[in-house]
């Protein structure tokens, strides 16, 4: 039952300087802190959709230097959100006809991943996700998946928003950026000379991961008229992914035995505290169950709209040095997601 | 036996609902497109395969969900039904969702009519995409929940990648769907593309014009071998033997000429599947009406099924239902286990002259389903391929 795991070669990041957020979690982007021009090229590259220049600015720092990759996995959940609403205002107040015809298959949210795959010639498969929040990382887990079925040899996994139309309730929560990760099966990746080698660009920056990072993810639902059922669900997932030795010491077993539920994961969690955990979540009734269960030993993000700060997290805890990190994020819809995440350097 | 059981199925369609309503449809071969009303849609081309507006009663805690949505909880309810689920299996379920538009068509109805109330903690943006997210709620289901949003091919992957998660064996039951209704800006850019037909969704004629989008969606329920059989599931419709997924990574909307991609994809679901072409017994093609489309997925036939390619009949589902997007992969899956199981491959839908460049065998009269597998074929825009190899248990 266990996810299977992956390893990470490389990660690519960009995003908005920091800090992205302000203090009550509305975008804080300065106007500007993106050129497609400057990142991809002056041509080729006007007409289309802000989370794709993203994405593909991402995708070549990740696969500089040569590196390949078979596929793509993405999540995304705004990638297309304020071009949808564009298009609609045109249709409502004039006709189809004012569309622009080089945007118009863009209303296609796959496209996104479809534009990567023909940019770098992944005829492996592309798939896009789109579970609210934590699309990124159910990728990771929908790639350790298909890797270990030889559906591919090597795969990007991806995140990439864009700012939802400012119309929309919530849009000023909307996130913006990539993250591209080049994933492996385990045993096909040399695991000497582990270590972090960064490079940064005018938007975007790339770590190539000597030796590989590992990660692996599992994904659950809590309904949300039953968040109760959060904290048990979680210590199943965790188990799941193998922490703590599972419940071969009897501490996933006995929380569960004693009610997890009901309780948080403090009297779960071995003595020395264990990984570092960063949850990304938000005020629903779901994420809050989940903190609460987490008892106040994770790092608790603010979530934004999207499903690209989760992936971030796995991206900044990769480049860490040697500390293994669990990430995990929650809908309001009720998708629950979590990874473990373990650098380079402590593998 | 191998492959993952396929114990439930449940669709919304054009014909209306239940899945008897889809196999009466698909042997008396009778469907029209009407007009999408949609007073703001301003468009050349508007008809659709709708849904009648009281095809079912929609479950009362589908709230302000959209039409996508309430489809897809209705093909679901269907096929836990059918596949008679009890509490502990609904509850343990993963859900793959597959949709191309999501809720797209209730967020342009808000962008007009004003966006429903929060839930009190000020404003959330909220994701089109929540449709798989609604099913596992109202199924109050704990299993892993996947939304997949591959456009067009999206049922069909929501399928395959459920199947994989029962192989991998992280979940016993795992309930696949596919689900879109009708979006203003979705017609509008098919529109904008010149890529809808004028009369009505006519795959591999020879005056077919683009597609007709249709509504719906489709489900199954999917279980382990063992899983099944210890439960005793009530019936056994098929199996899922063999997957194939590939990109062309071509052009955003024009499929790779020589079709190699969809080629590979073929190929390697009936190698997944441990089977040979000489297995099929019949093919349910992606086959929208487009003019590229049909010639393209009619010369691959030809190129991988060879000697056996004028034999095998041809079942198109978009003929009778429209192109339904990302609930097309799932209902051609549904349709074609009905095949499997019924041993019959109803007469195409009558459209007018085959295109004779379509070297494809599509009949006109009922013929038998003489072998025990199934082809079945989805595509996308953005190079999107898969095949899914199906098989009577």
């Amino acid at each position: 039952m266990s996810g299977a795991a992956l390893m990470i070669t490389r990660c690519a990041t960009v995003l908005p300087p920091e800090p992205r957020w302000a203090r009550d979690g509305t975008r804080t982007s300065p106007p500007g802190w993106f050129d497609y021009k400057t990142e991809l090229g002056p041509r080729g590259y006007k007409y289309l959709p802000p989370a794709l220049h993203y994405l593909l600015t991402a995708a070549r720092h990740a696969l500089a230097d040569g590196v390949g990759a078979a596929g793509v996995v993405l999540g995304t959940n705004s990638a297309v959100s304020a071009l949808h609403a564009a298009m609609d205002r045109t249709v409502v107040q004039s006709h189809s006809a004012e569309l622009s015809p080089m945007l118009a298959p863009y209303f296609s949210v796959n496209l996104a991943a479809g534009k990567l795959a023909s940019e770098h010639r992944l005829t492996g498969f592309q798939l896009t996700l789109t579970s609210p929040r934590i699309a990124g990382l159910e990728a990771i887990q929908v790639a350790a998946r298909a890797l270990a079925m030889g559906r591919a040899s090597c795969l990007l996994i991806a995140a990439t928003e864009a700012a939802p139309d400012p119309a929309e309730p919530g849009a000023d929560r909307g996130e913006e950026g990539a993250v591209v990760l080049v994933a492996r099966p385990l045993s096909n990746v040399d695991a000497s000379g582990a270590g972090v080698r960064s490079t940064a660009g005018s938007a975007g920056s790339s770590a190539a991961l000597s030796g590989g990072g590992t990660c692996r993810a599992r994904t659950f639902f809590v309904p949300p008229d039953a968040p109760h059922r959060a904290g048990e669900a979680l210590a199943a997932a965790w188990a799941g992914l193998g922490l703590w030795d599972g419940g071969s010491a009897g501490g996933t077993s006995k929380w569960l035995r004693d009610g997890g539920s009901a309780g948080g994961i403090s009297k779960w969690l071995p003595p020395d505290g264990g990984p570092r955990i960063v949850a990304v979540l938000d005020d629903s009734p779901v994420a809050r169950r989940i903190a609460a269960a987490l008892d106040g030993r994770a790092r608790v993000i603010p979530a934004a709209a999207g499903c690209l700060e989760p992936l971030v997290q796995v991206a900044a805890a990769l480049r860490a040095e040697r500390e293994a990190t669990v990430v995990l994020s929650a809908s309001a819809e009720g998708n629950v997601a979590t990874a473990l995440v373990t650098p380079p350097g402590a593998v | 036996m191998g492959g993952v059981y396929i114990t439930g199925l449940g669709a919304v369609t054009c014909l209306g609902s239940g899945v008897d309503r889809l196999w009466h449809g698909m042997t008396t071969g009778h469907s029209a497109p009407v007009p999408a009303e949609d007073p703001h849609a301003h468009v050349a081309q508007r008809l659709l395969y709708a849904v009648p507006p009281h095809a079912f009663a929609p479950s009362s805690a589908v709230g302000t969900a959209g039409a996508a949505t309430r489809y897809a909880i209705e093909s679901v309810r269907q096929a836990v039904a059918d596949a008679g689920l009890g509490d502990a299996e609904r509850r343990a379920a993963a859900v793959v969702a597959g949709t191309g538009m999501g809720q797209a068509g209730a967020q342009e109805h808000w962008r007009l009519s004003g966006y429903p109330d929060g839930d009190g903690d000020g404003p959330q943006w909220t994701s089109t995409f929540t449709l798989g997210a609604a099913v596992s709620a109202w199924l109050g289901a704990d299993g892993p929940n996947t939304t997949v949003s591959n456009a067009c091919a999206a049922g069909a992957c929501a399928i395959s990648l459920a199947a994989d998660m029962v192989r991998a064996g992280e979940v016993p039951v795992a309930i696949a769907l596919g689900a879109e209704a009708y979006s203003r800006v979705a017609l509008a850019c098919f529109d904008r593309l010149g890529a809808l037909d004028p009369l009505s969704c006519r795959p591999f004629t020879s005056d077919r014009q683009g597609t007709v989008f249709g509504e719906g969606a489709a489900a199954v329920v999917l279980e382990s071998a063992e899983y099944a059989e210890a439960r005793s599931a009530p019936r056994v419709y098929s199996r899922v033997l063999g997957a194939g997924w590939t990109c062309d990574a071509y052009h955003p909307t024009a499929p790779e000429p020589d079709g190699a991609q969809i080629a590979r994809a073929m190929s390697e679901a009936l190698a997944e599947a441990g089977a040979s072409v000489g297995d099929v017994g019949v093919i349910v093609p992606h086959g929208t009406g487009t003019h590229l489309n049909d010639l393209i997925e009619s010369n691959v036939l030809a190129e991988v099924f060879g000697e056996h390619a004028a034999g095998i009949p041809l079942y198109s589902v978009k003929a009778l239902l429209g192109h339904t997007g990302g609930a097309a992969g799932a209902i051609a899956a549904v349709a074609a286990v009905l095949i499997l199981h019924k041993g019959v491959v109803p007469a195409n839908v009558a459209l007018g002259e085959q295109d004779p460049e379509c070297g494809v065998w599509l009949p006109s009269r009922t013929a038998p389903c003489a072998r025990d597998l199934a082809l079945v074929n989805a595509y996308a825009f953005g190079g999107n391929n898969i095949s899914l190899v199906l098989r009577r248990p």
